[in-house]
């Protein structure tokens, strides 16, 4: 029992990582944009499955796939915005692009459904474990723990240091100050809305070695994303990777303690009492 | 308010005359509505039971897409857990029905407990949800349906997995009369609405809502009443729904698929209209036919498709467009 628990606990924990990568590409999208990109776990998924062909077909690592999923999905972001593109002035922006973005994800996980059925799929990384004080470590699932860590740090440092980051937060306070100081807006738009996505994309990548994939993952992931942005706090770093642990560990527990049915249970209840309670605060904005 | 004031409002309310009560009520567009109705009642004594089936699933998603726009497009909230009240209401009248014993007899009052019961839910949802505006309010209502789904299938009590079963009846001509009656109540209040006080308000919650507020409008009052009613509808079909399948269980009450429909013949009627969803709905039922039948597997890639061109091409709705260019005068 106690063995299992800590086990339970660690895993969770390294999941949290994946997370964090996928919650920093949309909170930075939310967060610049100011429009939700309700396809960001279709997007996810997206990038495990390209993860797993290229491991299945062609024999590449998916720990070098990552960069190329990155590349891909950040193209696809780019699409993204050239279809949203033009409602950018309507008063119902807010409005369309969600829809638009609706219909996007459940046209792309249908086709991935119908392309590659429903099946179960996964990449089968063979690695050896290390212990860490009787507990079995396995490397295959610390590993994206610290890919996660390092490209939310990374990207903390990149926004906060270089000329391109700080364009970014000048548009997020207020897009026509900063374009009256000179920043080009359309290009930060897709700046954002390429790195958001190709976040998604590395995530997805890294899921694929540690977990089962299957066409309809994208949208537990779109509201988990969501939820720890809203938990964690629009446009910060800090509360964003304290928000994915604290959620991927609230799901494993639940899993562990009410059996694996209930495990979703965990991921809506707090998003439902964290906007329940903190409604007032985020309407205000 | 002046007398000539008065007269201009009430003309802009499409109601010129009070004083022509006896003509107005047998004008030839009430004639035309009552024989219209009359013609749909008589359908089951008429047609055969694919014909009936096929309309009453037609005006199973005019009701859904309805009442789906009655948030969206009147009010200006995206709910992306539609769904769920059509879920709630199927439950409701499910577990009325099985733990009561009841048999034929309770049909008609099952199905108002189950509309009643998803209005109920509404009511207390949106209580803390409506605070929320925007993307906020659509992941938490995606979040709501996904919530009440994992709890009707772990919960023995809700029948867990296995769902619940009802008797076994057949019931498809009554089920298609009350059906149609629910449609018609639908769009008749629709109708109402969009010139009534409530309508107003939601109007002016939808293109401003903190100007709507500070003019003294009780905006989170009205937008639960709203809600409220948007998931009267889909809670009476839900329950209509469980008795004519006579089984639910949790992947059939909270598919996802319902609510991407009701997005789809929205968006393709018009968003904020009252016809656009009832003319939409019969396109897309035949279309849905035509899919089922040749190609079940590309439905959701075609709704979802149709969903992106349709705003990218024609945000306005296409049967807006439509009716735009013919000139033709519609609510």
């Amino acid at each position: 029992m106690g063995a299992d628990f800590i086990q339970v606990l660690m895993y969770s924990v390294f999941l949290g990582g994946i997370y964090a990568i996928t919650a920093v590409g949309l909170n930075l999208i939310f967060g610049v944009m100011k429009i939700v990109n309700f396809s960001h776990g279709v997007l996810v998924m997206i990038g495990a499955y390209l993860a797993f062909w290229s491991w299945k077909l062609l024999g590449i690592s998916p720990y070098i796939m990552i960069f190329g999923c990155f590349i891909v999905l950040g193209l696809m972001g780019i699409g993204l915005y050239a279809l949203l593109k033009k409602f950018e002035s309507d008063p119902d922006f807010e409005l369309l692009s969600l829809i638009i973005t609706f219909g996007f994800s459940i046209a792309a996980t249908n086709i991935v459904r119908y392309v590659w059925t429903s099946r179960f799929r996964g990449v089968f990384v063979i690695m050896k474990s290390f212990e860490i004080g009787g507990i079995t470590v396995s490397t295959a699932r610390f590993l994206p723990f610290v890919v996660g860590l390092l490209v939310t740090l990374g990207l903390y440092v990149y926004l906060k240091k270089s000329y391109i980051g700080k364009s970014l937060r000048a548009v997020s306070q207020d897009p026509s100050a900063a374009q009256l100081m000179g920043v080009n807006k359309m290009h930060v738009y897709l700046i954002s809305m390429g790195l958001g996505c190709g976040l998604a994309g590395v995530a997805g990548g890294l899921f694929s070695t540690i977990y089962a994939i299957y066409p309809e993952m994208g949208f537990s992931f779109t509201v988990l994303a969501f939820c720890v942005v809203v938990l964690g706090g629009m446009g910060s770093f800090k509360g964003c990777l304290i928000a994915s642990f604290v959620l991927a560990i609230s799901e494993g527990m639940t899993g562990f303690f009410f059996g694996s049915g209930w495990k979703p249970f965990a991921t809506y209840a707090i998003i439902i009492a964290v906007l329940t309670i903190r409604g007032h605060r985020l309407a205000a904005r | 308010m002046g007398v000539n004031q008065r007269e201009v409002v009430l003309e802009q309310r499409g109601e010129r005359d009070s004083s022509m009560g006896a003509s107005r009520v047998l004008s030839p567009k009430n004639i035309v509505i009552t024989l219209v109705i009359l013609g749909f009642l008589s359908v089951p004594y008429v047609a055969t039971g694919y014909v009936i089936s096929l309309l009453a699933s037609i005006f199973v998603a005019g009701v859904l897409a309805a009442s789906w726009n009655l948030m969206a497009g009147f009010c200006g909230y995206i709910s992306f857990g539609h769904q769920v009240f059509f879920g709630v209401g199927a439950y409701a009248a499910a577990i009325l029905v099985t733990s009561l014993k009841l048999g034929e007899g309770s049909l008609i009052y099952s199905i108002l407990f189950g509309g009643v019961a998803s209005s109920a839910v509404a009511f207390a949802f949106g209580y803390p949800a409506l605070i929320l505006r925007g993307p906020y309010f659509s992941i938490l209502t995606m979040g709501f349906s996904e919530l009440m789904y994992v709890i009707m299938v772990n919960t023995p009590w809700f029948g867990g997995a296995e769902g619940l079963n009802l008797p076994p009846v057949y019931i498809l001509p009554k089920y298609y009369t009350i059906v149609f009656v629910i449609f018609a109540g639908c769009f008749f209040f629709l109708y109402w609405m969009r010139k009534s006080k409530f309508g107003f308000a939601l109007a002016s919650i939808r293109q401003d809502e903190d100007a709507a507020e500070s003019s003294g409008i009780p905006t989170h009052f009205y937008k639960m009443l709203a809600f409220a009613v948007a998931a009267f509808f889909p809670g009476l079909i839900g329950a209509a729904y469980v008795w004519y399948i006579t089984y639910i269980d949790a992947v059939a009450a909270f598919q996802l698929h319902l609510v991407v429909e009701m997005i789809a013949i929205t968006m393709f009627g018009g968003l904020g209209t009252v016809v656009g969803p009832l003319i939409g709905a019969f396109c897309f039922v035949l279309l849905s036919e035509f899919l089922w039948a040749s190609m079940p597997e590309l439905y959701l890639i075609v709704l979802g498709v149709i969903i992106v061109v349709i705003i990218r091409f024609m945000p306005k709705g296409v049967v807006v467009h439509i009716l735009e260019s013919l000139k033709i005068k519609f609510v």
